[in-house]
């Protein structure tokens, strides 16, 4: 092979692929398992099938205090009460996991959580929030393909549709920036390096496929405060071979549309749009709606059923990376045909699971939170550790500044004495969380390979912040109800319930009853400082 | 029509083969090789250099410091003075420097193309400009990757903020929060590093003890870079708390407080030696208030001359200790002003044609760098941008600026691909 074809130029790495290789790549696939299967149990057979071929260990079952506490926070952005824990651990009923999920699930902190990860994944360090729409739109159970509609749409006449612009709003100013980031979010492809020369290794993926997605968000505009969208418009660009070019409206997927408006408008055409906008801005009131929106044409196109792989494989990827820790894809902006799924089936499985059941999100969320796989534990007894990619052990995931404000929170109000109501739960929950805003303010958004900085370490150690707000006094308070208790390995047990949410080994509990009996001549300080060293741990702070 | 954006496109040099890109993404290890470390940069960490970055927020005017133009309809009302270097003239306002002018490279042809305060500082604090995607780490977090120790008892980014002009630039992007700056904007005494009263010192010992043990017990079985990282940063508190002292400017000698003045600006610039001398390799002194769209001269009348005293009494100082061969010292603003004197007697954004200074550790010291036109409108001689700049900097340091990190499995160079530095400013 020509030399040069074996060399690529640096930058074009995060890059894209055609549907016509995934669509290839499909058909040559021995069939898939069938489409009644619960997910749960197709993710379980791929991957158990994956660790036979490789012949991989997979670690044990995760213990059910564990578990629980890892579905807490992965369904509801909160470790358990100790309570909730214990409940689950002494628990006879073969089907507990499930009825813990239907509960949490259930429950309004669910939305919450569910909204700040899908606001997480869309606007991802760009200002804006989108917490209002998405609130309201979860809460309806809208669907994934209509929250994407929605938000590209962004038409805010509607009043179902409220806080829907803000994701283009912010964005607008920097088309090649949204085109990007809805590559991204919408699609798991990142096309920036598109924008200055053709991929290098896909001979069929170029520049036209950038402008080409730009085209679609070229028209739009604001005025004053609100979004407007032109009737006419086109992107040139020069390719960096050749002359200037005009972009097709195309697709990631090489799939084109021609919309009216593809010439220039008269002189009279643009002083009248001239006034027009004016107008608007002069009564501050939404401006017209175009005849044909290319937007609107963007939504038809990536929903198609022939062009829709993208955007149900896109989805499903980032919700497993949630959950597994390591996407089936990874990076997760470069889902192309260089870069395949380390599982090609399952992904393919559940990417028209999810599609043919109108991207229902609840519904993929329970089955793959379901699976033996997502439940087993995160630590691997054996010689060689599997790699991410074998899923044969549960990865460590950093909990997000919100999951540690109010875990923290949690931990500290003690919930361990006497058994709550649900709904009186739910209410204090509800407290804890609505307070959790400026402790999680203190902690940095995990990414890939995030790396843990000092700046945390020293607020846990030395800040006045986190002793009233994570070791509070008081009647209820964690540090003061084991100064209550009879034995120091009462107080361990306790402590060790409220923080990490299992009974303390018979090690731990001497070590903590030695640490309160040498520290023992102010009880509640040594309570304290027992669990700050709990609080401070890798177990708190990941979800293991 | 669009621009093509050339600053990320691809260099031959730093060419990658297919089937590396391809076995990086495909083995899930990506970014791994982020924090891999090889003998040369591990050698590189034990030379303990450092870098004191003097940065002019707000853009301060090349023609009232380091590229004067006296006599042009330009050049206002400051002359010229000799520096110690034949034929090497600086502004008036810089006597100081200019008597010691042999550890110091002025560099008089930047054109970076961005009037804009904020996205020309973070322009000038990362050397490029961040994708729709990717956000590059500014100079600090990559020296504290590049320079910094792991085990290291002292910060390794160390950025005084006081001021509010121009603040929040700064950001190590991709590298993540353990390269991230120690901010001060509030007081010259870093948040949360001293001990609260309200825990006797053993008893702060012990339960880092105690937490030490559950850290322990829990890594059995598990390993993973967050983990070693959030173990590390724990690790690093007790030391980085002795540190304390290095921000007390009390505990310098009073002479030597005196030789640096009683401004707020000396005192950070003299803890920021307190610190380089400790080891830690990047300091930021913001110092802010330049940019004098209107009262340009009597502004630079003000703030120059503390520059020139305070970077001459610093550099002496460096000399001194034997530290200069080692310590890097950079002015920089986010842009210059214009040669143009607008009608409230102020000089606006220009980024075309203004200065920066090198001076220290692998500078070649007494020099001028590149050349503006008789009004000081256009860069007639070595033009360069932030890359070069950057690459430059890099460079005197000892440091390859063509070093990649792995971002997934995409290589990213620590300057734009195919970036130079300038020879002739390095020793």
């Amino acid at each position: 092979m020509n030399q040069k074809l074996l060399v690529i130029f640096l930058q074009p790495l995060a890059m894209l692929a055609l549907a016509i290789t995934f669509t290839e790549q499909v058909e040559a696939q021995e069939k898939l398992l069938p489409s009644n299967m619960p997910i749960e149990k197709v993710i379980d057979h791929y991957i158990e099938a994956s660790w036979k071929e490789k012949k991989i260990k997979p670690a044990d079952a995760a213990t059910d205090t564990a578990w629980i506490r890892r579905i807490s926070l992965d369904l509801n952005g909160r470790i358990p009460t100790p309570s909730e824990a214990k409940t689950f651990a002494e628990d006879k009923d073969p089907t507990k996991k499930q009825k813990a999920i239907d509960r949490l699930i259930a429950s309004p902190l669910h939305l919450r959580h569910q909204a700040r990860e899908i606001e997480t994944l869309l606007m991802n360090g760009t200002k804006g929030n989108l917490s209002e729409y998405l609130t309201k739109a979860l809460n309806e159970n809208r669907t994934w393909d209509r929250i994407f509609k929605d938000f590209i749409l962004a038409d805010e006449t509607d009043v179902a549709n409220k806080g829907s612009s803000e994701f283009l709003k912010n964005r607008v100013k920097d088309l090649d920036k949204l085109t990007n980031d809805v590559s991204i979010a919408f699609f798991g492809v990142n096309v920036s390096c598109a924008q200055c020369h053709d991929h290098p290794l896909v001979h069929d993926w170029k520049q036209d496929h950038f402008y080409g997605m730009k085209s679609f968000f070229s028209r739009t505009y604001e005025v004053g405060n609100f979004l407007a969208e032109k009737e006419y418009g086109v992107v040139k660009f020069l390719p960096n071979k050749g002359k200037e070019k005009q972009a097709d409206y195309m697709f990631l997927t090489g799939k084109t549309v021609k919309p009216v408006g593809m010439t220039e408008p008269t002189k009279d055409e643009l002083k009248k749009e001239k006034e027009m906008v004016e107008e608007w801005k002069k009564n501050k009131t939404q401006p017209t709606k175009p005849k044909t929106s290319t937007r609107a044409m963007l939504v038809e196109i990536a929903l198609g059923k022939s062009e829709r792989d993208f955007f149900a494989k896109a989805f499903v990827n980032q919700l497993w990376h949630r959950f597994y820790g390591f996407g089936l894809v990874m990076p997760l902006d470069q889902m192309h045909s260089e870069n395949p799924p380390s599982h090609p089936e399952l992904m393919n499985w559940l990417a028209q699971d999810f599609a043919s059941n109108n991207f229902n999100i609840p519904r993929l969320v329970k089955g793959l939170v379901s699976s033996k796989v997502y439940g087993l534990s995160s630590r691997y007894e054996g010689a060689s550790t599997p790699l991410a990619k074998d899923f044969a052990v549960a990865r460590l995931k950093p909990l997000t500044p919100m999951q540690m404000g109010v875990s923290l929170r949690l931990a500290g109000n003690n919930f361990g004495g006497g058994a709550t109501s649900n709904a009186d739960l739910e209410k204090k929950l509800d407290n804890i969380d609505n307070g959790a805003k400026g402790l999680a303010d203190q902690f940095v958004q995990p990414s890939e390979d995030f790396q843990i900085g000092v700046t945390e370490a020293l607020f846990f150690s030395n800040s006045t912040k986190f002793q009233s707000e994570c070791l509070p006094e008081g009647k209820d308070k964690l540090v003061t109800t084991m100064t209550t208790m009879e034995t120091p390995e009462e107080q361990a047990d306790l402590a060790v319930w409220s923080v990490l949410g299992r009974p303390a080994t018979s090690d731990e509990k001497a070590v903590i009853a030695g640490y309160i009996k040498k520290h023992g001549a102010n009880a509640q300080d040594a309570s304290k400082q027992v669990v700050w060293s709990l609080m401070a741990s890798p177990e708190f702070r990941f979800n293991h | 029509m669009n621009k093509i954006r050339k600053n990320y496109c691809g260099s031959t040099e730093h060419a990658v083969s297919r089937r590396q890109f391809i076995g990086s993404a495909a083995s899930g290890i990506a970014g791994a090789s982020l924090f891999a470390e090889n003998a040369l940069s591990a050698e590189l960490k034990k030379q303990g250099k450092s870098v004191i970055l003097l940065w002019l927020a707000g853009g301060a005017s090349q023609l009232e410091t380091f590229d004067p133009k006296p006599g042009a309809i330009t050049g206002g009302p400051f002359q010229s003075i000799q520096t110690s270097t034949p034929g090497v003239r600086i502004s008036e306002l810089m006597p100081k420097m200019a008597a010691r002018f042999k550890d110091t490279c002025v560099i008089r042809s930047l054109n970076t193309k961005n009037g804009d305060h904020g996205s020309a500082s973070q322009l000038m604090m990362r050397g490029r400009k961040d994708e729709a995607s990717l956000k590059y780490p500014d100079m600090g977090a990559v020296l504290a990757r590049e320079l910094g120790k792991p085990e290291s008892q002292v910060p390794d980014y160390v950025s005084f903020y006081l001021q509010s002009e121009g603040r929040n630039f700064s950001g190590s992007g991709f590298l993540g929060a353990r390269f991230g700056p120690m901010e001060l904007s509030k007081s010259v005494m870093p948040e949360n590093i001293n001990k609260p009263d309200h825990i006797s010192e053993s008893d702060f010992l012990d339960r880092m003890a105690l937490r030490d043990l559950w850290s322990k017990n829990f890594e059995t079985g598990r390993s993973s870079g967050t983990l070693a990282s959030h173990q590390q940063a724990f690790m690093r508190v007790h030391g980085l708390m002795e540190s304390q002292k290095l921000f007390d400017v009390s505990k310098e000698p009073q002479k030597m407080r005196d030789m640096y003045g009683p401004t707020q600006f000396a005192e950070q610039v003299l803890i920021a030696r307190r610190l380089a001398e400790s080891g830690v390799p990047f300091v930021r002194v913001g110092r802010a208030w330049w940019d004098s769209h209107g009262q340009n001269f009597e502004t630079h009348q003000e703030l120059v001359p503390e520059l020139d005293h305070v970077m001459a009494t610093l550099l002496t100082d460096l000399e001194d200790r034997g530290m200069l061969k080692n310590t890097l010292v950079v002015t920089l603003s986010e842009f210059g002003r214009t040669p143009g004197i607008n009608s409230s007697l102020g000089r606006d954004h220009f980024a075309s044609a203004w200065s920066c200074s090198l001076s220290g550790c692998g500078v070649k010291g007494g020099s001028i760098y590149g050349k503006t036109d008789e009004k000081g409108e256009k860069v007639i001689e070595g033009e360069i941008g932030a890359a070069r700049l950057f690459a430059t900097i890099y460079k005197a340091l000892g440091i390859n600026p063509q070093k990649n990190y792995y971002v997934g499995s995409r290589p990213v160079p620590l300057t734009d691909p195919g970036t130079e530095p300038v020879q002739e400013v390095l020793a």
